[in-house]
């Protein structure tokens, strides 16, 4: 192994000053470097808000058909005293804009100052009679015009951030770094309210009659008016073969709103559209007052380092605690209701890690690596009876029970050892072991909806691979990798609190129990092949090969049984000469998901992707600089829908009826091209064209022209072709 | 004009690094380096943080590449010029690990480097030069858009995840890879940045932290049990579409058997064998349209991360419905 004499320590010498004498008139001349730049122009994007939802989702170039162009940056460096300077800024016309500066003389000190800008667009358009959207008190207004006849409501959010950053190195072992960083959030996501009439959880509501309504989906956009603040500190110190630094992070929490609470009066819409007034029940439900997320924080505080036992053995470590906590008033928050005496949730959650690693080279050809993980999530919120169910009018008297406290402790660890059998050939064995140990179920809470859950998985994974460099220019690598993961004994909920441990699950649970994916016993096969050619000077050339496989293994035939991945690519980047130069790439894979619900669906589920990419680089002279892309790609899910033993005939008809769902296709051609012309030394003229064809058919909210509805008439839209077309211009100058 | 005034600074910073005793030869090195390495053969690299002859760290050629005395003085008796002591391309150069190692001499010294070795990258021999060029002043891995594109390299089902319409901001240039995952090695799983998924989520999203009155125990363990953070066709990056999703956890409880979809034969008309339409005017909000489209089972069940509402009042909101 080589090693690196490390000098540290600065001393102007004579002989310095001969170096420097010698280089003389090409440093006298530069002690301060300057350059800058500005570019300034317009953007035409074709189509209207429609066309633009897919490609307008993050780029801010959704809502108009004109856009400014404005980008600068600035550069300084003074190489006497070391000091550097920059300042630049992007998308300044536009919403996503972006600000940065930084100031250091590197090795002493930095000071940065970031600010930015980043919107999303959802792409689906919302028309709806609903007022006062993106406030925590709508009103849901049934649209008497029927569906389309309302209002557009813009499902947007943005995000605004500041960040600043100092460090400083006392000396060249002791330096500390902080930064605070704060972001707004505000705008309106997709949300909505739904409830069904009667439940157990909700007695005193009617069935839906001819006269009046015993449901509602109804459309009610969360507002967002939040912010998050990051605070990071550590002090890092570096001496000799010992690295260590202490850190905190802190991260703040806080939103504007406490509650959402919609007013809902009025006649609603029954399954087929015809305008009901709500039963009493249902009214009062919809009015009801829905919690929205509440301010927390988290403070983070760790150990970390590492430690050369020798030039080939090192080792590192982490010790790390974290407190999380939520305490928001529920009066505050505009949420009633709360068992007697309690007035928040006091929420607390404490982690400690505890990680450490070593990898040692005892001889140049063998490198072994090994560590472990070790985290402990101790929930100590405190219990307050939250839940109720049952009561009259339903038979049996109500139930009640707590909130649930989720703790659980995590070990992974690593075993790997890599053997460099020759200068072309290398391999690798490892082994890695995960365990999660969710602790014992809080006896005094409940679940809802589950059939099984389970303390404790882990699983024990080995892995092999191997490298080798068949020729000069061609190598490859083949890995190979499979695990097995168990657990403990399966939990059956009580009717009421509480679980219980079933040892047999063949008796234990219904033949129509689920069990969750995440808990069941899982074999995971993975198979990934890679080479890398280079036939010649110009032209490298990568294929690689993926397959995976998961099996689930449950006590019934119900929920995921398995699922499967493959993915080809080929990459290639030619260097046509000096000046062109033109890449690509070729991606096809497959996953499928088969999945099965008591007496209803079979589901094999397939998602199949194409993706194909080409660019071209070129310099055709030396003011001219042209480039471009290509890139197509086609995603197609397929939802196979088989039967059941157990299903209905109902369900046998629909089926039949249907013919199943539709396939769900994405298709996007884009093609994007510059042209940089030089007019000066100091002056440039750039010209950007982008053209995207997107065709994109979820029927999520709606199928053949026929779309979902909620209850007051709202739907949601996203035109199935979209076709933009932009085409920038901008003028570049040049200081320097 | 330029590359040689970053010469004359690496020059400078030479001298100072040394001391008197080593800097005669060091000096000495740096303008027989020159000679053969000047701007026609490296780009330039004066806004470089290897280029700063002000800072006490900051290497010379002699550092990074060796001593290497038969490269600069090509021995009488050998045919071909030897190569410096440590070359970093793919062929003839350094192992992956020696390459990182010269690399690590001066940067192990940042915590966000501990983690290094073992890491996931180092044993998968990627080396500091795989992702990295040093000799330039923008260095593609450490650009907006360069540094994706640098990851897709041998990620390549995070390149096709991306190009999937719900996807975060990365191909926009808004988001990086290393906004999330710490490449050069982390305590978190699949190298995130902190110490697990959920933390490293709730850098952005930390209105799902909590905790919650109630809470939804999937949510809490892990955010990919139901969210691939690389991109899906699927809103909010389910791995998923609900119901599937949930009911492959969830016992289901409503109609929708089968999926059907409201523009459908079967759905408001009769799906014959004298079978009345799957859904009518006194259908109740368990049908198979509102199970199968809008929000699916969000459709009620909203708060699918957690709700902090205490209310003791039917609907209790455990099921997450408020």
């Amino acid at each position: 192994m080589k090693t690196i004499v490390r000098h540290p320590g600065f001393r102007q010498t004579v002989l310095a000053m001969a170096v420097l004498a010698a280089f003389g008139p090409a440093h006298a001349e530069d002690e301060s470097v300057m350059e800058a730049s500005v570019s300034a122009g317009a953007a035409y994007v074709s189509g209207d808000k429609a066309d633009r939802a897919i490609f307008g989702q993050y780029n801010g170039l959704r809502d108009y058909s004109g856009y400014g162009l404005l980008d600068f940056d600035y550069y300084r460096r003074n190489d006497e005293t070391g000091t550097v300077t920059r300042f630049n800024g992007y998308n300044l016309f536009n919403e996503t804009r972006e600000l940065g500066f930084l100031w250091k003389r590197q090795g002493n000190w930095k000071l940065s100052a970031d600010y930015g800008e980043l919107v999303h667009y959802n792409p689906y358009s919302v028309n709806s009679g609903i007022q006062g959207a993106g406030t925590t008190t709508p009103q849901v207004m049934n649209l008497a015009g029927g569906p389309g006849t309302g209002s557009d409501v813009e499902l947007k959010t943005k995000r605004t951030s500041l960040g600043l950053a100092l460090s400083k190195w006392f000396s060249p072992v002791l330096q500390l770094d902080l930064s605070v960083k704060s972001e707004n959030k505000d705008g309106t996501s997709n949300f909505g309210r739904g409830a069904n009439c009667p439940s157990t959880t909700a007695p005193g509501c009617g069935f839906t009659t001819g006269a009046s309504l015993g449901w509602a989906s109804l459309f009610v956009p969360e507002p967002i008016d939040s912010n998050h603040t990051q605070i990071e500190a550590r002090l890092s110190y570096a001496v000799d073969k010992l690295r260590i630094s202490g850190g905190y992070y802190g991260s703040l929490f806080s939103n504007s709103f406490g509650s959402l609470n919609p007013s809902v009066s009025g006649n609603l819409n029954n399954a087929v559209g015809t305008s009901l007034p709500m039963n009493a029940g249902l009214q009062q439900i919809l009015n009801q007052a829905i919690a929205l997320a509440p301010d927390n924080q988290a403070h983070m505080f760790d150990l970390t380092g590492s430690y050369a036992f020798t030039k080939s053995t090192r080792a590192n470590f982490k010790l790390g605690y974290t407190t999380a906590r939520q305490s928001q008033d529920f009066a505050g928050s505009g949420l009633s209701g709360a068992p007697a005496g309690v007035s928040n949730l006091d929420g607390e959650v404490n982690t400690r890690l505890a990680q450490v690693g070593i990898t040692s080279r005892p001889m140049s050809r063998l490198t072994l690596n090994a560590n472990w993980r070790y985290e402990d999530r101790d929930d100590t919120t405190p219990l307050a009876v939250y839940n109720t169910i049952g009561g009259a009018p339903f038979s049996g008297p109500a139930s009640y029970w707590t909130n649930q406290n989720l703790s659980n402790t995590r070990n992974r660890g690593k075993l790997e050892a890599s053997y460099q059998f020759s200068r072309d050939y290398r391999g690798t064995l490892g082994v890695d072991y995960n365990s999660i140990d969710r602790g014992a179920f809080t006896p005094t809470a409940a679940v809802g909806g589950i059939s099984a859950l389970r303390e404790k998985n882990d699983e024990t994974g080995y892995r092999a691979e191997l490298r080798r460099r068949m020729a000069e220019n061609f190598s490859g690598a083949i890995t190979l990798s499979t695990s097995k993961r168990e657990g403990s004994n399966w939990l059956r909920p009580n009717s009421g609190p509480g679980v219980t441990e079933i040892s047999d699950p063949s008796t234990g649970f219904l033949p129509t129990a689920i069990f969750m994916p995440s808990l069941a016993d899982r074999t995971r096969d993975k198979v990934r092949l890679v080479a890398n050619w280079q036939p010649m000077e110009s032209l490298s050339l990568q294929f690689s090969i993926d397959q995976g496989k998961d099996s689930f293994s449950t006590p019934t035939s119900y929920g995921v049984r398995d699922s499967k991945m493959n993915l080809f690519n080929v990459d290639w980047d030619y260097a046509i000469s000096e000046r062109w130069s033109v890449n690509g790439y070729v991606s096809t894979g497959k996953q499928e998901l088969n999945q099965a619900r008591p007496a209803g669906y079979i589901m094999g589920f397939d998602n199949t992707n194409t993706s194909i990419g080409v660019g071209l680089l070129g310099k055709p002279s030396s003011k001219l600089q042209l480039g471009g892309g290509l890139s197509y790609i086609n995603d197609r899910n397929e939802y196979n829908q088989g039967l059941d033993s157990l299903a209905s005939q109902g369900s046998a008809n629909l089926l039949a009826a249907t013919g199943g769902l539709p396939d769900i296709v994405y298709r996007r051609l884009e093609l994007r091209a510059f042209g940089n012309y030089k007019l000066s030394d100091s002056a440039a003229l750039r010209l950007d064209l982008i053209y995207q064809h997107a065709t994109y058919n979820d029927w999520g909210y709606g199928y053949n022209g026929v779309p979902y509805v909620y209850s007051d008439g709202t739907t949601l839209s996203q035109q199935q072709t979209q076709n933009v077309t932009y085409a920038g211009a901008r003028y570049i100058y040049k200081w320097q | 004009m330029r590359f040689k005034s970053a010469l004359a600074v690496v020059g400078l910073a030479l001298c100072g690094l040394l001391g008197s005793a080593w800097a005669s030869t060091d000096a000495e090195i740096s303008a027989k380096c020159v000679k053969c390495h000047d701007e026609e053969d490296l780009t330039d690299m004066s806004k470089s943080a290897h280029a700063v002859k002000t800072d006490s760290r900051t290497p010379v050629c002699v550092s990074c590449h060796g001593p290497s005395p038969t490269h600069i003085d090509k021995p009488a008796d050998v045919a071909k010029r030897p190569s410096p002591d440590h070359v970093f391309s793919k062929n003839g150069g350094l192992q992956p690990a020696d390459r990182s190692e010269v690399c690590m001499t001066c940067h192990d010294k940042d915590a966000k480097r501990a983690f290094w070795g073992g890491s996931q990258h180092s044993s998968a021999d990627v080396a500091c030069t795989s992702c990295h060029r040093i000799h330039t002043n923008e260095d593609r891995v450490r650009t907006r858009f360069g540094e994706a594109t640098v990851c897709y390299t041998c990620h390549k089902e995070q390149r096709v995840q991306m190009n999937k319409i719900s996807h975060h901001p990365v191909p926009e240039g808004k988001m990086k890879c290393s906004d999330c995952h710490n490449v050069h090695g982390s305590v978190g799983p699949k190298l995130v940045k902190r110490d697990s998924t959920n933390d490293t989520c709730y850098t952005c999203h930390a209105e799902k932290r909590g905790p919650f009155v109630h809470q939804h125990e999937p949510v809490v363990e892990d955010c990919s049990n139901c969210h691939n953070p690389h991109g899906t066709t699927i809103p909010a990056m389910l791995t998923s579409r609900p119901p599937m999703l949930c009911q492959q956890c969830h016992t289901p409880h409503v109609a929708g058997e089968v999926g059907a979809l409201g523009g459908q034969p079967g759905v408001y008309t009769s799906p014959g064998g004298g079978q009345p339409p799957a859904v009518t005017g006194m259908s109740s909000g368990k049908n198979v349209v509102n199970l199968w489209q809008g929000r699916s089972c969000m459709n009620c069940h909203t708060q699918v991360h957690g709700s902090n509402n205490p209310s003791v009042t039917n609907p209790t909101p455990e099921l997450l419905f408020r």
